[in-house]
């Protein structure tokens, strides 16, 4: 079970001289008088607000000083646009002064949507009344009216014409934000798409890599492999040797006389015994081994040659 | 009015496109070791398979061994173990011995043990073992 507190919510009409007592526990809806905006009624070929706000600030050339960072607000009621171009900036600096953050802020209003329906005169302070004048909400001296009554906005149903303050609007023009925005956006997505190709064929080549291991039997690990490997690298070099030199021996430039006796293999060493060898013969007989830098062992005894090949 | 700060949305998205950046040299990295690995893996399962029929195929030696053996002398005996297959002969001619073992030393067998004596001018005593 959860507990919401729903904060309360307050209409305030904000303008220079306005006297707002502030409680941070509230939530404001700020109406803003028609001296912090340009508001222009017109009728124009035109379907949709969203196509007009696109031309709103051609419009406003002639009221707004140039080079100065506004935002546009347009709607549609009957068959007339209501245009509106307002300093972000000015607003929150006075909605600061007034001790309003934006933390305390609900929703922003214009006083010509939300009073526009208004049919007396309405004193907003000492010096300045509210009226309305062919539909358009204006702020005229006090003194040119006889009468007026006091605004009351406490228990004032508000509109859907609602608008928000662009805080960083003076700081970064929107449309460069915009646009670093959707570059970055664009990034992600070509990086997101870059990044799930590179996944897709690491997995894949993992598959080929276990199909591989399966089919040829392959041991769990590279180095276990690499090891299975190099001892039957190890085994082919032996066997490759021993023929080669058993070889060598029978290929042996032997007089008539000399015979080999013996040969024989066992624990990496090859032995040969040769029959009728003088010790002068024993240079002729090893010389190819002598030659090749093989590391052997002989000797002459009863005439008969024992060679010893360490493989 | 808790709008959202734009700069805020940009850095987030920074930060985003920067770890998918991480992502994607970290991925590659990854992808191309695992590259690497399977070409060596396709190299050795190769080499270990050819080496393996080579010597470590008991059956296969075994039957070569037989037909050897069948072929070449009737004086000629084999046994067989668990182990390796011995071949011995306690008088083989020289032409026999010759045949014989041109055959053994053109296979790809592992031996493991050669004797070979000169009896007299025709024949020889042989004692061989193969292992695998």
């Amino acid at each position: 079970m959860s507990l919401v507190f729903k904060q309360q919510q307050q209409n305030i009409y904000l303008d220079a001289s306005a006297d707002i007592d502030v409680d941070s526990k509230t939530k404001y809806n700020v109406i803003l008088s028609p001296n912090l905006y340009w508001v222009k009624k017109v009728s124009l070929p035109l379907k949709y607000a969203r196509d007009v706000k696109k031309i709103a600030h051609t419009l406003f050339e002639e009221s707004i000083p140039e080079n100065s960072l506004y935002s546009y607000h347009v709607y549609k009621k009957e068959d007339n646009f209501f245009i509106f171009a307002y300093d972000d900036k000015e607003i929150l600096s006075l909605l600061e002064s007034k001790g309003i953050t934006t933390a305390n802020i609900s929703a922003i209003y214009f006083a010509q949507s939300e009073l526009d329906a208004m049919q007396d005169i309405y004193k907003v302070n000492d010096l300045e009344a509210l009226h309305v004048k062919d539909g358009i909400v204006i702020l005229l001296p006090l003194k040119w009216f006889e009468t007026s009554q006091p605004l009351n906005i406490i228990d004032l149903k508000l509109s859907k014409e609602k608008i928000k303050l662009q805080q960083y609007h003076h700081l970064i023009n929107s449309n460069i934000i915009v646009k670093t925005i959707v570059f970055l956006l664009l990034f992600i997505a070509v990086f997101s798409v870059e990044f799930f190709i590179y996944r897709y064929q690491k997995e894949q080549i993992v598959k080929q890599k276990n199909k591989i291991f399966t089919k040829y039997h392959l041991k769990p690990t590279m180095m276990q492999n690499k090891s299975i490997l190099n001892d039957y690298e190890r085994i082919y070099k032996t066997q490759k040797r021993v023929r080669e030199t058993i070889a060598g021996f029978l290929k042996a430039n032997l007089s008539k006389s000399e015979k080999i006796e013996d040969i024989s293999y066992q624990n990496k060493v090859i032995k040969v015994i040769i029959s009728h060898v003088s010790k002068e013969d024993e240079k002729r007989i090893m010389a190819p081994f002598y030659k090749q830098k093989r590391t052997y062992n002989s000797h002459i005894s009863n005439g008969k040659l024992y060679i010893e090949v360490k493989i | 009015m808790n709008k959202m700060n734009p700069l805020h949305i940009v850095a987030l998205l920074a930060v985003v496109a920067l770890f998918l950046f991480v992502q994607i040299r970290t991925t590659k990295d990854e992808l191309s070791t695992e590259l690497t690995t399977l070409k060596n893996s396709k190299k050795i399962a190769l080499a270990t398979t050819a080496y393996r029929d080579m010597y470590a195929n008991p059956n296969k030696t075994k039957r070569e061994l037989e037909r050897i053996v069948r072929q070449d002398s009737k004086h000629l005996t084999l046994r067989q173990s668990a182990q390796m297959t011995t071949i011995d002969s306690k008088a083989l001619s020289l032409s026999e011995l010759n045949s014989f073992m041109s055959k053994i030393f053109n296979g790809t067998y592992k031996i493991q043990k050669l004797q070979i004596d000169k009896i007299d001018k025709k024949s020889a005593r042989l004692e061989l073992e193969i292992a695998w």
